[in-house]
């Protein structure tokens, strides 16, 4: 019977603290591959932030995010011995939390589609000009954050990942599984959008 | 009526945006994630450990098997390299030459195998018959090995016993 899972049950091989920078993910995931737990241990640490982000962008909800990443991280060690290197193992992890998350979020259903985005919309600071200003700032920042809310959910995944900050088109492309060329042209479509539903608001440009 | 230009839309629609994918740094993964996978190791390492382990166990049985006293297997015979080597028999002239010209049915040859002995099984290196010219056989008989290819016969027929079958 294989030894139950503990990171710390397999070392790797000694060294200083911060010294794995140099260990690239291939090496880490060849150690890992060969039963290396402290090796995956590694790769949690560099890759869990991108992975919660992921999530965070499908479901929008810290407490579901953690859960989605810790499935996407749990399978990611169940399925190593299948990864074959054809992508990166950052672009591999970022698949397998994508598509858990959105597993997460069909379970949850027409409850997140209810889900307010104005805590999001309340985290952007304003210009802080003035009260005036700012409150009318914080206005149009929940008028924009329910905008994305309201999209699609091809159009809104395309808009947040990309501008989540964390990941290249390529990546975000592996994720959702479309050609880069057609996640440019979903997120400039979510643009489109949001601004056409800021415009019946009576947010128009000013040319 | 608010006027905002296009760029301070594009600007916070970005803001907004990223900040629907931020969020506080998540608590670190590592300790929830061992202890979801402390009771379910992953499939594919105990296979392989599996897989080892019994790789490793037909090996050693293997080689139990090859090391029992007095069944060993009869070793193939190998020829001893300081024994003379076959010498090369010629080839049984069984094929007969005949005159060029003359129709005649070819003979087949066929060689016979020696019976098998027991334990070495020679197999004779067939002859090979020279090559001569159509020069060097019209000056004489074809010697009793040669083997002479007759040429094709022809049989004349006359264009008038040919019926037009319509």
């Amino acid at each position: 019977m294989a030894p139950a899972f503990s990171f710390h049950r397999y070392p790797t091989v000694e060294a200083p603290a911060g010294s794995t920078g140099c260990v690239t993910d291939d090496e880490l995931v060849r150690l890992a591959q060969a039963g290396d737990a402290g090796a995956f241990d590694q790769l949690v640490v560099r890759h869990q932030a991108a992975v919660f982000r992921a999530a965070l962008a499908a479901l929008r909800s810290p407490e579901d995010a953690e859960e989605a990443a810790q499935d996407a991280l749990v399978r990611a060690w169940q399925k190593l011995g299948a990864f074959r290197g054809e992508s990166t193992f950052r672009t591999w992890l970022l698949s397998i939390a994508w598509n858990r998350a959105l597993s997460r979020r069909r379970s949850i259903g027409a409850w997140f589609a209810r889900r307010a985005p104005i805590e999001a919309a309340d985290r952007v600071r304003g210009d802080g000009t003035g009260p005036l200003d700012a409150l009318r700032q914080r206005e149009l920042t929940r008028h924009v954050a329910a905008a994305i809310a309201g999209l699609s959910p091809k159009l809104r995944d395309a808009l947040l990942l990309a501008q989540a900050g964390e990941y290249g088109y390529d990546e975000i492309s592996a994720m959702l599984q479309v050609p880069v060329g057609t996640l440019k042209s979903r997120v400039f479509d979510a643009r489109r959008k949001v601004k056409q539903r800021l415009a019946a608001l009576g947010y128009v440009d000013g040319d | 009526m608010m006027n905002h230009e296009s760029r301070d839309l594009d600007s916070v629609i970005d803001e907004v945006a990223q900040a629907m994918t931020r969020a506080e740094r998540p608590r670190d993964l590592r300790a929830a994630i061992a202890e979801r996978l402390e009771a379910r190791p992953p499939s594919w390492l105990s296979g392989w450990r599996v897989a080892a382990a019994s790789a490793a166990a037909a090996v050693v049985l293997l080689v139990a098997v090859m090391m029992r006293p007095g069944e060993s297997p009869q070793p193939a015979h190998v020829a001893d390299s300081s024994s003379p080597r076959p010498t090369v028999a010629p080839a049984p002239a069984v094929i007969q030459a005949r005159a060029v010209g003359q129709p005649a049915r070819r003979a087949v040859a066929r060689q016979t195998i020696a019976p098998v002995t027991p334990g070495i099984v020679e197999i004779r290196p067939l002859a090979v018959v020279p090559f001569k010219t159509d020069d060097e056989l019209s000056g004489g008989e074809a010697p009793s090995h040669m083997v002479v290819i007759a040429p094709i016969d022809v049989e004349q027929v006359r264009i008038s016993q040919i019926e037009l079958v319509e």
